[in-house]
């Protein structure tokens, strides 16, 4: 059989046109004189890329990377995988499905295996060996950004109130280092602790609180964060999980090198479940020593979980379920049975007159600094 | 004597359709990989583009292969990612020690990975002409990436100090650069422009820039781009392109239009546009003589792209 077509040898950039002439074991490729141009072996025959519609037939061989024979006649195609039937497989050694799912899922299992358990993990060692001064002054830099955009309140009495009410519950354990508590004119139910003991409390947290132990409970439960150091290691996990992330989606941004994205960074921080038990079980410590009364700190959860469950879906169902699963805090229920069987302490957060100052302790300062 | 010469055209031949076929299964595999899949798929699109593309009845092919634009990317990685692992751990650091320091340090940070932006584009077109065969010939592109991206940073330093007046200069040295660099078997690409004729064009762009909400922007890149084309020669050959400033302008809009308003998705019918502009209006007047280029002996590189990955700047 002889067929029409072209021959590009690889070494020059010439095209002969050729016959090539199929024999029992090779392909004779001849120019138009009629002198042998090549011979390729039909087991070394492979198609070139695989053909899209009305493309010409590119045939290549295993032993010359760089030639290429291309048949002008469409029928010449059936006519040559007649001969050598393993042309209509791929040019290339296909790995079988199993080897590529198999690779696919253990780099799969690998990249969520990193994210999951190597990030946080590694989050703990380091941040115990993150000297406390730096964390201190990690933590002044975030709090100086935060507290720079946002009005601190200040009122006299309140924030004397708010201070005997620190010192007596930092009596009680040993922290790594002073608390500091900032009120943030912000209308919003909620607190956080940031490195280097800086606690903030929203001005709302303090005005909706219907009794001076919501807040006291509250702030134990941010110090006790503090005590454990915990939102330094929030700090890091969520810069491993940066780099994870960035490592996968393929984007390193400029912006992650700024300060101001350690503060943004610590803004939409959460800690994990089991730092949030931990932060109960030890404020409700803090609370017993100091003699306050816990059921603040329930009451404050029961209101919370309320609003969060007529918010979201009705009564009790199987959404609430998967809703606790997925979210960082631990459930409501259990966590407000833990703190009843723990608590002991008897005593008022504070007297009357404090209670007062402190609910005033945003005052009537204009509402906006600038 | 009157010389017959030939007047030889680029054609694209492919379908928007197929395109969409091939694109379609990438962006669920990439999505089920994280992202992973993409080296692959780059590759996928790449061979179906260079496969519908031809020239004087020959298609170009493209030899590359998603494994060596994932290495690229993982090489080009470690450098980045230890570059940026040292700069955040050092600016974590200098927030207490130093916070001047600090700064200094961001810039310095952020003037390397400049410069490596620049490396990185002029490694992927060294990457992508390698893989590219045209009658069986490698393309090549030699000269040094670190060398380009220098003179990329200066080019722009020089352009911002003169107010932009000095565009037109820098656009021409780098397209002097990579061109002249620029290699079909044995034969090197000849550019022979002049700065200084891109500068008339640029003024009136320049001047009327504002007037026209920015959109004399085009027809100055439609000059640059017929005036560059006509200044290239390969074995005497000149090379010619007759695309217009409106013809730039409706491309590259309605490509803006058709991205922003499917999320991305009509990526392929946007690249087959602009294949089809580009090839419609790009010819080769004349005849090259096949015979006397062999193969060039270049090393390709081994890997590819992978910084042009790491910063996201990609096109095709």
């Amino acid at each position: 059989m002889v067929f029409p077509g072209y021959f590009t040898d690889g070494c020059t950039a010439e095209r002969h046109t050729v016959n090539v002439m199929l024999e029992a074991h090779q392909l004779h490729i001849l120019d138009e004189r009629g002198v042998l141009r090549d011979e390729w072996s039909l087991s070394g025959l492979q198609l070139a890329n695989s053909a899209h519609r009305a493309q010409t037939t590119r045939v290549i061989h295993r032993e010359r990377p760089s030639a290429c024979l291309i048949l002008a006649d469409p029928r010449a195609l059936t006519l040559l995988i007649a001969a050598v039937p393993h042309l209509c497989r791929r040019r290339t050694a296909r790995r079988s499905t199993a080897t590529l799912l198999a690779v696919w899922g253990a780099a799969i299992v690998i990249i969520v295996a990193v994210v999951c358990l190597g990030v946080p993990r590694l989050a703990d060692p380091l941040a115990r060996s993150i000297p406390l001064q730096w964390e201190a002054s990690l933590g002044r830099h975030v709090t100086s950004t935060f507290t720079h955009h946002t009005n601190v309140c200040r009122n006299q009495p309140g924030e004397a109130a708010l201070r005997t009410l620190t010192e007596r519950l930092a009596a009680t354990l040993p922290a790594p280092f002073p608390v500091t508590v900032h009120v943030s004119r912000i209308p919003a139910v909620n607190a956080f602790a940031l490195p280097g003991g800086h606690v903030v409390v929203f001005q709302e947290l303090i005005e909706s609180a219907q009794s001076p132990e919501e807040v006291a409970g509250v702030l134990a439960h941010e110090m006790a964060h503090q005590v454990q150091r915990h939102p330094l290691r929030g700090v890091i996990r969520s810069m491993g999980l940066h780099v994870v992330s960035a490592a996968v989606v393929g984007g390193f941004s400029l912006a992650a090198f700024s300060g101001a994205y350690v503060g943004e960074t610590m803004l939409g921080l959460s800690f994990s479940r089991e730092d949030e038990s931990e932060a109960d079980r030890i404020g409700v410590g803090m609370l017993n020593r100091a003699n306050i009364r816990a059921d603040g700190l329930i009451a404050f959860f029961q209101r919370y979980q309320v609003t969060n469950r007529s918010a979201a879906s009705g009564p009790e169902s199987t959404e609430d379920h998967l809703l606790t699963f997925l979210s960082t805090h631990p459930p409501g229920q259990t966590r407000i049975a833990a703190i009843r069987a723990m608590m002991q302490g008897e005593g008022d957060a504070m007297t009357a007159d404090q209670w007062r100052a402190l609910q005033k302790i945003c005052g009537t300062e204009p509402p906006q600094k600038w | 004597m009157l010389v017959y010469k030939p007047v030889r055209r680029f054609r694209c031949d492919g379908e928007t359709e197929d395109l969409f076929r091939i694109f379609l299964p990438n962006v669920l595999l990439n999505i089920l990989t994280l992202g992973l899949y993409r080296f692959w798929g780059k590759t996928r699109i790449r061979q179906y583009m260079w496969s519908q593309s031809s020239f004087d009845r020959e298609q170009f092919e493209y030899t590359g292969r998603g494994s060596e634009l994932f290495r690229g990317f993982l090489w080009a990685l470690a450098v980045t990612g230890g570059l940026i692992a040292v700069a955040r751990g050092s600016s974590f650091w200098l927030f207490v020690v130093d916070p001047q320091l600090e700064r200094m340090i961001r810039v310095v940070v952020t003037y390397i990975l400049y410069i490596l932006i620049g490396v990185g584009t002029y490694s992927a077109r060294r990457y992508l002409l390698s893989r590219t065969r045209w009658r069986g010939i490698r393309f090549a592109q030699t000269g040094s990436a670190f060398g380009y991206a220098k003179a990329k940073v200066s080019l722009q330093g020089m352009s911002a100090l003169t107010l932009g007046l000095y565009i037109p200069f820098m656009r021409h040295h780098l397209a002097s650069y990579k061109l002249n660099n620029t290699w079909f078997g044995s034969e090197q690409l000849v550019y022979d422009g002049e700065g200084r004729d891109l500068l008339k064009p640029f003024l009136w762009a320049y001047l009327l820039f504002l007037p026209t909400l920015g959109l004399s922007w085009f027809w100055y890149r439609a000059t640059e781009y017929r005036y560059i084309a006509e200044h290239i020669r390969l074995q005497d050959v000149r090379f010619c392109t007759t695309i217009s400033g409106s013809e730039l302008l409706r491309l590259t809009l309605g490509n803006w239009v058709l991205l922003i308003a499917t999320l991305g998705l009509a990526y392929p019918l946007t690249l087959m546009r602009k294949a089809r502009v580009l090839s419609q209006h790009l010819r080769i007047d004349g005849e090259f003589n096949y015979a006397l280029i062999t193969q060039n002996a270049y090393e390709a590189p081994v890997t590819g792209e992978g910084l042009v990955g790491v910063f996201g700047l990609g096109s095709i």
